[in-house]
């Protein structure tokens, strides 16, 4: 595991940077100042849950705070779990249930934590049955586990979780912490930025810094960051695929865009809700007439999409939808 | 009701699943406190409650029955059960459980049932039968602590050896000609309950056998209901298809999707979408996605009660854009040549993806979307070769592969400079 890390953080920035204390987490200063306070008395230490947009550093504080907490033997001692990859119930029974079932080993002798750490990621994706089946073990599993519950929207979480945890709102990264870190980064690796071109990362991202990072150094390999590297890179995200597709919809290309979906989501794995989210972004980017009856569409699939049993089905219908939408204002 | 009127007193009277009866009986003849539980699994109506009831009258047993009308969440049973496993000598009579019916156990209202079950039966005092219809992945933990006996739908001679009895016994003056015995045992695909209550019905005067009881192929069903020139017709299609609607998210079988009436509607029209236009397209998506909802809703909140209005919504939805327009049944939704390499492909990423993802700490959707394609041009232009990053990062030995095609797909693309 930490040799793979090794290999991947010289390769990549995005893990190169990523911070290993608390205290290197950028903006969130409230945040840390209060993690860091409740970390001192390590067997007090609550459920915590994170609540906040994308690339604003939840995982990676859960991580510092695992790492923190328990030492050395961190990785053995803590469960990364995704809930986009897995949802249901059977996730929550099988893997939370064994692992908050198992006292921590008191291998170290310097060990002042007596539990181990569960990271739950993407909370918010987890159905609502399997919501109810974590609470009883939250509560059941006290004595030997402390969790850690990430989501985008905490409106998505349970009331009954959210009353058993302490709950942290992340925001939105500012322009000026997330400009000044790239430079950091352009600065250490000897890479020359344009001041334009750092600010349109900033803005093609919102602030997400993972995503940020990685445009970043993609321009970098072009030669600088500049303006024109800085949008191609751009252009090799997920994200940027998922505009292509609703393009092609919208011009009534549907079967291009049934193809090109269906490689996003049977090759690169992405979740039919993670496809809604990008398209959501770009159509908003895209500046288009019919906003309105756009978002109005976007809403009504994605209720059908969260309710409905066939995804491929509903992300064809939306396809087809958003087709008519285009050809009437031809 | 026949079908009661009817149900076995002995052994001896049942018929069909001779092996299965006969390990049934050796297992209770057998026991001893720490024998395995006795776990039942076959299709309905082929006698295992009779079989429960029969041998707990003929081996002198009290039987206490737990089925589908019970709640059966792991406070309930516990409070019910534990007494029987820990107090038998106080009662001073033999019990038998019998717990029926276990793949109604809803996961939604009887939250941990068959986690408590399996527990309640590791070390069980008194002998404990469970039936079930089919093998499920939510009790497969069940199946694994039990002595598990399968019985098969009763063969048709036996049913008409059956059937003939009943006959001779209800003394009825009107006969049945040879086909309509035939028709009644067909009908009832193995199930004597199903038997029993076709023939009573057929006596009574009223012919279940000629309603919808037959089924054709799905896709007979499929072309059938795409050419009929009218929505009564196209509808009748597909209640006689030999197919349901199901709910993908709990997991399907190859058949399974084979059989997924909204799935086969989907992949035709689809198939045949390049010859509609948008507005058609559209509107048959749009009823499909509707029909979706329903069968969403009947698999999370188990409202079976929806599913008979879905034929409807689709038959008489999809015929006014559909109908003569030469669409034909197809299992895929778009042409192999297109599909068959994607399908590939994802094949082979689905290892990587899962690696990386908990690498990079983020679900397999966003390393895809947003860490992948930075990776593999971080590895071009920094002239990393993949399987060297593979091996030297412990990733499966395929996965430096995987990486160095897709690092040769996008060379060849050179989306980079639009």
């Amino acid at each position: 595991m930490s040799t793979t890390n090794k290999i991947l953080s010289n390769l990549m920035w995005v893990e190169k940077y990523r911070p290993i204390k608390l205290e290197q987490v950028i903006n969130q200063k409230e945040i840390v100042n209060g993690l860091k306070n409740l970390i001192k008395n390590p067997y007090e230490i609550p459920h915590l849950l994170f609540a906040g947009p994308a690339g604003v550093g939840k995982t990676t504080t859960a991580l510092c705070i695992a790492r923190e907490l328990l030492g050395e033997d961190w990785q053995r001692n803590t469960l990364e779990l995704n809930a986009s990859d897995e949802r249901g119930i059977k996730m929550v029974r099988e893997r939370v249930k064994e692992f908050a079932s198992v006292m921590k080993l008191a291998t170290d002798t310097n060990d002042n934590v007596s539990f181990r750490i569960i990271i739950l990621d993407e909370a918010d994706e987890m159905t609502s049955e399997a919501q109810t089946a974590l609470r009883r073990i939250i509560e059941d599993s006290s004595k030997t586990t402390r969790f850690i519950i990430i989501c985008n929207y905490l409106s998505q979480i349970i009331e009954p979780i959210q009353s058993r945890c302490v709950v942290f709102r992340f925001m939105r990264l500012a322009k000026e912490d997330v400009i000044g870190y790239l430079k950091m980064i352009c600065e250490k690796e000897g890479v020359k930025y344009e001041e334009k071109a750092l600010s349109q990362i900033y803005a093609a991202t919102s602030g997400d810094l993972r995503h940020s990072i990685n445009i970043l150094q993609a321009s970098a390999g072009m030669g600088s960051v500049s303006i024109a590297n800085v949008i191609a890179s751009i252009g090799l995200s997920g994200k940027t695929k998922v505009g292509e597709i609703i393009r092609s919809a919208i011009a009534g290309k549907f079967n291009d865009a049934r193809i090109k979906l269906l490689e996003l989501t049977n090759v690169y794995g992405m979740s039919e809700t993670d496809f809604l989210k990008y398209a959501n972004q770009e159509l908003y980017d895209m500046k288009l007439e019919h906003l309105d009856e756009l978002a109005a569409l976007m809403a009504e699939f994605d209720y059908r999409l969260a309710v409905g049993a066939h995804p491929e089905i509903q992300l064809s219908a939306l396809l087809a939808q958003l087709g008519k939408l285009g050809s009437k204002g031809k | 009701m026949w079908s009661e009127f009817y149900r076995p007193r002995k052994i001896e009277q049942m018929i069909g699943n001779e092996d299965g009866r006969l390990n049934v009986v050796k297992w209770l003849s057998g026991w001893v406190v720490g024998s395995r539980p006795l776990f039942l699994i076959g299709p309905p109506g082929v006698g295992k409650t009779s079989l429960v009831h029969v041998l707990a009258r003929q081996f002198d047993y009290d039987l206490v029955e737990l089925n589908a009308s019970d709640t059966r969440n792991r406070e309930e049973l516990e409070r019910m059960i534990l007494p029987m496993l820990t107090n038998t000598s106080i009662l001073g009579k033999r019990l038998l459980l019998f717990l029926d019916e276990i793949d109604g156990i809803s996961g939604r209202e009887d939250t941990g049932g068959i986690e408590s079950i399996v527990n309640l039966m590791k070390e069980p005092t008194i002998p404990v039968i469970m039936a079930a219809n089919k093998r499920d992945a939510k009790f497969k933990e069940l199946t694994k602590v039990s002595k598990v006996i399968e019985f098969d739908p009763v063969p048709p001679r036996l049913l008409m050896l059956f059937l003939e009895q009943v006959i001779k016994k209800e003394k009825k003056i009107k006969k049945l000609d040879p086909e309509e015995k035939i028709s009644i045992v067909n009908n009832s695909h193995g199930d004597i309950r199903s038997l029993l209550n076709i023939a009573q019905s057929k006596y009574a005067g009223y012919d279940v056998t000629t309603q919808d009881n037959f089924e054709i192929d799905i896709a007979d069903a499929i072309n059938g209901f795409f050419s009929s020139d009218a929505p009564q017709k196209a509808r009748d299609f597909l209640s006689s298809a030999d197919a349901s609607y199901q709910d993908p998210r709990f997991g399907m079988s190859p058949e399974e999707r084979r059989k997924d009436k909204l799935n086969a509607l989907y992949s035709s029209t689809m198939s045949y979408s390049s010859r509609l236009d948008i507005a058609s397209l559209s509107s048959i998506l749009d009823i499909l996605s509707k029909a979706d909802i329903i069968v969403g809703r009947v698999g999370e909140n188990r409202q079976w009660s929806l599913l008979k209005y879905i034929d409807n919504i689709i038959a008489y939805g999809l015929f006014p854009t559909t109908h003569n327009k030469g669409i034909k049944y197809n299992q895929y939704s778009m042409s192999w040549p297109v599909m068959g390499p994607i399908f590939s492909r994802g094949r082979s990423m689905k290892g990587l993806l899962s690696e990386m993802a908990d690498i990079t700490h983020t679900s397999k959707s966003v390393f895809g979307a947003e860490y992948f394609p930075y990776l593999i041009q971080i590895m071009i232009d920094s002239k990393m070769d993949p399987r060297e990053f593979a091996e030297l990062s412990n990733l499966d030995e395929k996965s430096g592969e995987v990486i160095a095609k897709e690092i040769d797909r996008i060379k060849k693309k050179g989306t980079r400079h639009r």
